[in-house]
């Protein structure tokens, strides 16, 4: 009965141009190519090249790239990069665990916990840079008074080349919490009940039903949000940081983003940071590449 | 269904102690999670002078001060205004553009359609700072620079990847017999598009909505390196410029990050539920 009647996708097949189509993806298509995915390809272009915005680009092969992994300030920020991921795992994933998994057996209140815990993504990495640089700052600021009424000497939360990352991690933590918290909800509310019923035949330790039962089965769930740290590292924490030490003291939180665009917009080497930003998403590509195949081997059997 | 189970004194109060403390956890993380927001409030409400002397604690006389102070240069009316502006008009294009893009990468047939759905699906992941360089060359070219529809574009190519990912997702639930039937009916692609297919998925419009607008309107870094022109700030560079004008003038600061702030917490009030399902969503969850 219905090849009496020919919509519109039979006349097309016939035809081989599908013009709804085209004229739906036009537009859209255009916009992405010219803002974005000629941007891109233009970056790696550039990445051949040396070029100081002003005077024509010269190509310079692959000059850029020897150049940049024997550039000391570009393998610290690889540093700083790796150490804001492995900090980030170790600190957002297990409190997101444990967060998660409080609010899913918490009977009373658990939309508003769920709510209020997710706030700090409502807010722009600015807002967020701005007040937390007033809340360490070492001498008007609310913790210099807690450390001065307590008689200790103040310190310099983001000054100081020793810890100022790690408060920036605090920083981070604070903001990003909440979002790893509602994904791993999310997991954890899709493994069936039985699971747990069975498990409880087997042990009345809910410690032992957690580490056996949930966290394999949470398996995707912290895949994405490891994958989604990792990304963001390099992507998100660029506005953060930025508004709150400018890469400094003395480097120790200049995240790759941040050298690139010094580079870039201090220095005027485009060409140079530009082939910096090639590296960073072959980074990407292959951490992420390898934690997802990681993750991908291991098999649950029930 | 449990077994009734006969538990012991000791048994409950166990219970009732681990219940405890699952909620004053939570609790304490709650306040963690507001307190900033608060304390920013509360140094709002405070003179110059109180802050200075009183970094912690609770205004003794609260005053909008700060508020008018602010409100009295002008330019944080100008930086909402344009904020305002460039989300407005990108959220509704990245709906329009994404939802063209989604329902004919999932519901037509044609050639490429293969390489196009990789370009909107994979590419987007590529960080924005790899594109800032070149975009910057592209927007001077095209004589756009400084402007805001040089931000809308911009804004709009961001988002467009993910906005497709999940446009396309809704369309594709949506069962054949519904779009057959527009067909019989006698409407054609554009028609079925509008009248039949798009009203199927207001939730899919409402994601998309949601993840975009706190997006663009929080966006920093791109606005950052594509205007320069001060009348032409959007919020979160004016922040960042208040940040450097009126570093010890704190009450102000905090006034004008409450301004920023304050939309985005106030529709999240209203809608938390809402916003967290579109999150999840977004990363790759069905909606719980």
């Amino acid at each position: 009965m219905r090849d009496a009647i020919l919509p519109n996708e039979k006349i097309r097949r016939v035809s081989k141009v599908n013009v709804s189509a085209i004229l739906f993806l036009s537009i859209p298509l255009l916009l992405y190519f010219v803002f974005y995915l000629l941007p891109a390809l233009t970056s790696v272009v550039l990445s051949f090249t040396k070029w100081d915005g002003l005077t024509a680009p010269v190509f310079v092969g692959f000059q850029n790239f020897s150049k940049i992994f024997r550039d000391p300030r570009f393998l610290n920020s690889v540093l700083v990069n790796i150490k804001v991921v492995v900090i980030s795992l170790f600190t957002q994933l297990p409190l997101a665990l444990l967060l998660a998994y409080l609010l899913v057996k918490q009977l009373k209140g658990t939309a508003f916990f769920r709510a209020v815990l997710f706030i700090p993504q409502m807010l722009s990495l600015v807002a967020v840079g701005v007040l937390w640089s007033l809340i360490y700052h070492p001498t008007n600021g609310p913790l210099a008074k807690i450390f001065e009424e307590m008689g200790m000497e103040s310190i310099n939360w983001l000054g100081s080349t020793s810890i100022s990352l790690l408060s920036l991690m605090v920083t981070t933590t604070w903001v990003y919490f909440g979002f790893h918290m509602v994904l791993q909800i999310a997991g954890m509310s899709s493994i069936p009940q039985e699971l747990y019923d069975s498990a409880k035949l087997d042990t009345d330790n809910s410690l032992e039903v957690f580490f056996r039962v949930t966290l394999p089965l949470l398996r995707e769930t912290l895949l994405i949000s490891t994958v989604m740290i990792i990304s963001g590292s390099f992507s998100h924490l660029i506005g953060l940081f930025w508004v709150m030490t400018r890469g400094g003291p003395m480097q120790s939180t200049e995240l790759i983003s941040i050298y690139i665009y010094k580079s870039a917009f201090s220095a005027h080497q485009f060409g140079y940071s530009s082939a910096m930003t090639v590296i960073m998403v072959a980074f990407i590509a292959a951490i992420v590449g390898v934690v997802v195949w990681q993750f991908s081997k291991v098999r649950i059997e029930f | 269904m449990e077994t009734a189970e006969i538990q012991s004194r000791s048994e409950i109060s166990k219970d009732n102690l681990a219940r405890w403390v699952q909620f004053s956890f939570l609790l304490l993380f709650s306040l963690i999670t507001t307190y900033p927001l608060f304390w920013m409030f509360t140094v709002a409400l405070k003179t110059n002078a109180e802050q200075v002397r009183n970094p912690l604690g609770l205004p003794r006389h609260p005053t909008l001060e700060s508020f008018t102070q602010l409100l009295q240069d002008q330019s944080i009316i100008q930086y909402t205004f344009n904020s305002a502006f460039i989300t407005l008009v990108s959220v509704v294009l990245v709906l329009i553009l994404g939802s063209l893009a989604g329902y004919s990468l999932a519901r037509m047939e044609f050639k490429g359609r293969g390489i196009i759905l990789f370009l909107f699906l994979t590419v987007q992941w590529i960080p924005l700072v790899v594109l800032v360089i070149p975009l910057l060359v592209t927007v001077q070219y095209l004589g756009l620079y400084g402007t805001r529809i040089s931000l809308i574009f911009a804004y709009v190519s961001a988002n467009l990847g993910l906005a497709v990912f999940l446009m396309r997702g809704f369309f594709r639930s949506i069962p054949q017999e519904l779009l057959d039937a527009a067909v019989l009916d006698g409407c054609d692609d554009f028609k079925a598009f509008l009248y039949v297919m798009l009203p199927q998925v207001r939730a899919g419009i409402a994601v998309v909505a949601i993840v975009s607008f706190i997006s663009i309107w929080n966006e920093y870094f791109i606005a950052l390196v594509l205007v320069a022109d001060k009348a032409q700030y959007t919020l979160p560079l004016g922040i960042s410029a208040f940040h450097g004008m009126y570093g010890t003038d704190w009450p102000k600061l905090g006034a004008a990050l409450l301004l920023a702030t304050l939309p985005t917490l106030v529709t999240y009030i209203f809608f938390a539920e809402n916003f967290i399902r579109s999150t999840s969503r977004s990363v790759g969850f069905g909606g719980r």
